[in-house]
């Protein structure tokens, strides 16, 4: 008797917590067009696996008359569950609960989860929505975030890190974010910045939108912040599924494969490509001809789009792409596309993860902008990230090859296992037009008709240099190859190189030009 | 002997005297050379940022109008276009669904890398790229955003090297703005408590003839 008598006590209790803030401020979250976090949760994870810890944490804040206020569950949910299978540690800011402001409860409830993440060696991901610190509990709530942070870092690169940004973002709060591994942003929903637009406008007088300075489209488009953008939260959680599915658990084991099957995409893959090294076209499209199903998972696609980067599958297992895409800005390298790439590639190498190049670029973007962004600094990440892999790496050199460029898309040099050129690929110090105005400078000066000589000029140089061979004769190509056979090279390719152990001086870490 | 080495000492003295002062001139003439190659390099400067600054603009109104053009030729390509498809769509209708379907021709444009062009699409953060301009010595900018505490000079006023302009006060700091030379006050484009964004030309300059 007594012991039923308990249960329904229980059963009250939760029943009060799963409320949150309440119906009212329920009622508000979804006029402003936001799910409750509960309802989040629950649609994100497989059904039914959802489990809750910490429902009862309570705050132990005793002043501005804090000492009389309840939050159910300090403000926020955290659970472990399964995303298609696959087990997930899961935290989620309530919003209905005090604005989902983070005290050091709150936060220690996350940091609990996270450490229970990086122990189960399990994704963790957290869903943000939260108006920022407690400011009642001052120093109480930096702590918090500074916990948070440690351990964001030292789960770094052991297991996936996901964040996703339901709701506003501010301050100390967007360095969590920041720290892990990918990034997703809804629109209208999602709003990140250090200073909001008040504290802007009262201190510097500028005017702007909370959606113009830091809304999804600017973070997914201008600054790089988010990985993933979508128009709806469903779609968002649609997202999260599908990168769960193509990343492993943690650093120690591969991601999941599944059973193989053909490209669906029926272009020719030699019709993708125009000859005039002048012309653009889809990368995309040459990546959907050799992945399997010709279904590519793209990361990063508005911001720095003169590179793509994603996922796609070969053999069934997980591949990391990394593809100049000439329809944008010519497929240069410029500081965002370095670093764009860059991080992917560390991520792929963290998560073995086999990584494919596909190379087609006239250089570094040349510019005073560029230069003084310091493209530099950035354009070496990429050497550092490609160089410092121990992953397998294969490039496919398609058709431009030049300068820096050449060296810095996974060359040989850098370490490349396999690196194949089609014949139409120009591997040479820099475009035809620019080489032999410098090599023939004295010809064209004195010629009478000098544009006619630097013509002729030109066609020497392309008819010599412009071609795949004189890299292949060196050694630095090892293999030319028709288009048509690409995939079932790099089929073979991976297969052999599946064992791959490669290793790297002792050190405790690198110094990456961050 | 003591006698003759007191003339000597005596000449000597005269013309070390003599020494320091011509040195003393030619040293002073060196620096007024200085100062005045000094102010002709600035001069010059300036005059080179203006002139590259103008034909900066007329660079930009002229790719402004190019764009503006190309919009135009697109807009009535499409129109045409649209009109072949209404056409096409009354003598054919059952064709007229997939047609409808079709994406958009992406716009390319000429790119220029190095010595050769590549049809290519700009990004939104390429186009909107701030353009490098060479920072002019007569225009005293704002290097931070913030309020105007006092200005500490008047218009027409030839100011010496050194001298305090005005006080800017930014993320509750006052930020002394000094001369960088000296030069004539020509306008002073802000008062005491105005709050000033980034970059803002609050003095500007003009050189002093000698």
């Amino acid at each position: 008797m007594s012991s039923k008598k308990n249960i329904i006590a229980l059963r009250q209790k939760k029943a009060i917590v799963e409320k949150g803030g309440g119906d009212k401020a329920i009622e508000k979250q979804i006029a402003m067009g936001k799910m409750p976090a509960r309802v989040r949760i629950l649609a994100l994870l497989d059904e039914g696996s959802f489990h809750e810890y910490d429902m009862f944490v309570e705050h132990e804040e005793k002043n501005f008359g804090m000492e009389t206020k309840e939050l159910p569950g300090d403000g926020v949910i955290t659970g472990t569950g399964t995303i298609g299978g696959a087990p997930v540690c899961i935290y989620a800011q309530d919003f209905t609960v005090m604005g989902g402001s983070l005290g050091l409860k709150h936060a220690r409830k996350i940091t609990k989860i996270m450490d229970h993440a990086l122990k189960m060696k399990i994704p963790c991901i957290g869903i943000n929505d939260s108006g920022g610190a407690r400011i009642q509990e001052g120093i109480g709530a930096l702590a918090g975030y500074g916990e948070i942070f440690y351990r964001n870092t030292m789960a770094s690169g052991v297991i996936p890190q996901l964040s996703v940004i339901l709701g506003p973002c501010a301050g100390g709060a967007v360095y969590s974010p920041a720290l892990t591994d990918f990034v997703f942003v809804v629109e209208n929903i999602s709003k990140m910045f250090i200073t909001g637009p008040n504290v802007i406008e009262t201190v510097l007088g500028e005017k702007i939108s909370q959606e113009d300075l830091g809304g999804a489209r600017v973070h997914a488009e201008i600054t790089g912040n988010a990985h993933f953008y979508a128009a709806s939260e469903m779609e968002c959680f649609k997202q999260i599924k599908t990168l769960i599915s193509l990343i492993p658990h943690n650093n120690q084991k591969r991601a999941q494969s599944i059973a193989p099957k053909d490209p669906k995409f029926r272009k020719k893959i030699e019709n993708i490509i125009p000859a005039d090294p002048k012309q653009p076209y889809d990368v995309r499209e040459v990546i959907l001809a050799l992945v399997d199903e010709s279904k590519f998972f793209e990361v990063q696609e508005l911001w720095a789009s003169n590179i793509v980067i994603g996922f796609g599958r070969m053999d069934g297992e997980t591949i990391g792409f990394v593809a100049n895409q000439p329809m944008y800005l010519a497929g240069v390298l410029d500081c965002d596309a370095s670093d764009k790439a860059a991080r992917f590639i560390r991520f792929c190498d963290a998560f073995n993860i086999p990584i494919i190049t596909l190379e087609d670029m006239p250089g570094y973007l040349p510019g005073v902008d560029q230069e003084h962004a310091g493209v530099i600094r950035h354009g070496a990440k990429m050497l550092y990230a490609y160089s410092e892999a121990t992953v397998p790496k294969v490039t496919v050199i398609l058709r431009k090859a030049y300068g820096g460029g050449y060296i810095a898309m996974n060359s040989r040099h850098l370490g490349a296992d396999f690196v194949y050129a089609w014949p139409s690929a120009e591997i040479a110090v820099m475009g035809p037009e620019g080489a032999a105005n410098i090599i023939f400078r004295k010809e064209i000066m004195e010629a009478e008709d000098e544009d006619a000589m630097r013509q002729q000029k030109v066609k020497e140089y392309v008819e010599k240099f412009a071609n795949p061979f004189v890299a292949a004769s060196k050694g630095y190509i090892d293999a030319v190859i028709e288009p048509g056979e690409t995939r079932e090279m790099l089929l073979h390719s991976l297969s052999v190189s599946r064992d791959k152990d490669d290793s790297r001086p002792t050190k405790k870490h690198g110094i990456p030009p961050f | 002997m003591p006698q003759n080495d007191r003339n000597k000492t005596k000449a000597d003295e005269a013309q070390v005297k003599n020494l320091t002062l011509s040195e003393k001139n030619a040293r002073e003439k060196q620096a007024l050379l200085e100062k005045k190659e000094k102010s002709k390099n600035i001069l010059e400067r300036a005059r080179r940022i203006h002139a590259a600054r103008k034909a900066h603009e007329a660079r930009k109104a002229k790719e402004e109008r190019d764009a503006r053009m190309e919009r135009r030729a697109a807009e009535r390509k499409k129109a045409e276009e649209a009109r072949k498809l209404k056409n096409m769509k009354n003598s054919a209708p059952g064709n007229s669904k997939t047609e409808s379907k079709a994406m958009p021709e992406p716009q390319y444009v000429d790119f220029a890398i190095t010595a050769r062009k590549y049809k290519t699409q700009l990004t939104k953060k390429y186009m909107q790229r701030k353009f490098w301009v060479n920072p002019s010595p007569y225009e005293i900018q704002s290097y931070i955003p913030g309020t105007i505490i006092s200005i500490d000079v008047k218009e027409g006023k030839i100011v010496e090297e050194g001298t305090r302009l005005l006080i800017l006060e930014a993320m509750k700091m006052q930020n002394r703005v000094d001369m960088p030379f000296t030069a004539r006050i020509k306008k002073i484009n802000v008062k005491a408590g105005e709050r000033v964004p980034k970059d803002f030309i609050m003095i500007e300059l003009e050189p002093v003839e000698s």
